[in-house]
């Protein structure tokens, strides 16, 4: 290996040795380890920085990275949407999430899917939302894992067999969520959390000056090769406005659909703490991935050559500075990836045992007895995980491709449940059911006819809720009707 | 269900659907390539600008409920 190579993967492995040492070192703490909340949710006690970093790593993932820069090399002015699914997600938060959290705190819930118990007394609900959360979480763990695989291909300058070397380092990462669960995470996140702020921001910035002396020079530069990039439709016609608008209310009102999220609402110690959080990330965005999206057009504007789309920010750190650079620069990539594995992971395996194991089949089981679970189920997951990283079959495109609009199916039954006082598991299921089956119907066409948008141009989250709520309505109008020709 | 232990305060939920607003109602208008502010393409500068608004205004919702 050369010595711009060995240097480059050195600092990204010292990185990773760094988190993986302090998450395997708040491992032997044993902060009360015996109890599930401890495990699951830290117990309830995070403060606000921890709770804010935490949060900011374990939604920052390896596409935040790699993935946005690549996404406006490819469609221009639309990755502008990514914005705003975070920050309008941030002001739901900011009302809703204590809200949630108050319900949770008061009723030990520790999983969205317990959420979801808890509101409507239905296993079968329960069990379907567990189902959808996981299936949804899969393609995003084998996302992190190829991430990482592409950092370390450009740091070793392709000297390492990269995505062998990424399944190691996912390994220590099941190792120290095997061990210290919510804990070891969110104390390693601290660490990994101020790292990608610090590169994300640095690395986009230095880029920026250096080749444009600032956004004006850069919007310059890329009217001049490409105009298309700068407005909507972008560059293939394939992001009309329609799309970007719903595109931005879909994501950013499913936003908290995603499990591992609301998991990590459940750690603060209190409301204010949520708050505090929900301000800071709105933040941590503008600071942040705000100019990591622009990379994109950098490397349009400077006619750079890309393996891919997503080596766009990194081949671009690699191409303007020294290796020392792109060592810290790649190792802020490895930490988004990893953080969001390691957090990924805790919640699909506690949403298994707790609502697919302990609710269902033993519910005398004691804290002690779930966090084995969970810890066996921990491993399995990451077995799985590791043979799909190797084997990335289609059918997981498929499900990252539907993934938002698929979750996000979850919302009536989370957050309009909380406020319609008056409705049941019947109408959720059934809307439920109707909302998913119309986001699989579109992406069954979509892929027979090889449309390259949804009908209308219209984001299939949008459509799948239309849908969901229409039915929901229809079944709880039946309902009221039938009930009061019985109170009759 | 039982009662939820606090309540949604509506200022804020007011506040939230105006920024809902301001990301999606007025791209029609600024989806242009013509018109630059500081150098910065107008639908980028929008962008840019009600991002960091909306960051601000969680700020100060926070600021003002302490």
């Amino acid at each position: 290996m050369e010595t711009d190579a060995l240097v480059a993967s050195s600092i990204v492995f010292l990185v990773i040795s760094i988190s993986v040492i302090i998450g395997l070192l708040v491992s032997r703490l044993k902060l009360r380890t015996l109890r599930a909340d401890t495990y699951i949710v830290a117990g309830r006690t995070l403060g606000t920085v921890v709770f804010f970093l935490n949060s900011a790593a374990v939604i920052y993932s390896g596409y935040t990275f790699l993935g946005t820069a690549g996404y406006s090399y490819s469609y221009g002015a639309a990755t502008m949407f990514v914005w705003g699914t975070s920050l309008l997600g941030y002001v739901a938060g900011y009302i809703l999430a204590p809200y949630v959290w108050s319900l949770a705190k008061k009723h030990n819930l520790l999983t969205l899917s317990d959420f979801i118990m808890w509101r409507y007394d239905s296993k079968l609900l329960m069990i379907i939302a567990a189902i959808i959360s996981i299936v949804f979480q899969i393609p995003y763990v084998q996302l992190q894992i190829q991430a990482v695989s592409i950092i370390v291909d450009t740091v070793s300058y392709g000297a390492l067999p990269a995505l062998h070397v990424s399944v190691i380092v996912f390994g220590l990462v099941i190792l120290y969520v095997f061990l210290g669960g919510m804990v070891s995470i969110a104390l390693t996140n601290v660490f990994l959390g101020a790292l990608m702020l610090a590169t994300m921001f640095g690395g986009s910035w230095a880029i920026i000056l250096k080749y444009f002396g600032g956004l004006p020079g850069l919007y310059e530069a890329v009217a001049s090769v490409s105009p298309a990039h700068l407005t909507l439709p972008g560059p293939q016609g394939l992001r009309p406005e329609i799309w970007f608008v719903s595109s931005v209310i879909g994501t950013g009102l499913g936003f908290w659909c995603w499990s591992q999220r609301v998991q990590t609402l459940f750690t603060a110690k209190d409301v204010k703490v949520i708050k505090k959080g929900m301000v800071l990330n709105s933040w941590y965005l503008i600071l942040g991935s705000l100019w990591v999206t622009h990379m994109g057009l950098v490397a349009l504007a400077l006619g750079v050559s890309l393996r891919s789309s997503d080596y766009a920010f990194i081949s671009l750190v690699g191409m303007s500075f020294g290796p020392v650079v792109l060592g810290l620069v790649a190792a802020g990539g490895a930490a988004a990836s990893l953080s969001t594995a390691a957090g990924l992971l805790l919640d699909q395996a506690s949403t298994v045992s707790r609502n697919l194991i302990q609710q269902v089949f033993r519910t005398g089981i004691s804290d002690r007895g779930l966090i084995t679970i969970t810890r066996v189920v921990i491993v399995c997951l990451g077995i799985v995980s590791t043979i799909l990283a190797y084997l990335s079959p289609t059918l997981l495109v498929d499900l990252l491709l539907i993934g938002y609009a698929g979750v996000t199916q979850l919302l009536p039954a989370l957050f309009v449940g909380i406020f319609w006082k008056s409705l049941k598991k019947h109408e959720v299921l059934s809307g439920l059911i109707a909302g998913e089956s119309t986001v699989l119907i579109i992406f069954a066409l979509m892929r027979y006819y090889r449309w390259k948008l949804e009908p209308l141009g219209v984001h299939s989250v949008i459509w799948g809720l239309a849908v969901n709520l229409l039915a929901l309505t229809l079944v709880y109008c039946v309902r009221r009707v039938f009930s009061s020709d019985q109170v009759r | 269900m039982e009662e939820a232990p606090s309540g949604l305060k509506r200022h804020q939920v007011f506040v939230g659907v105006i920024i809902f607003a301001l990301w999606t109602i007025l791209l029609p208008l600024i989806n242009r390539h013509d018109v630059k502010i500081l150098g910065i393409p107008l639908l980028w500068f929008y962008y840019i600008v009600i991002s960091i608004i909306t960051a601000l205004v969680l700020s100060v919702m926070y600021v003002l409920e302490r």
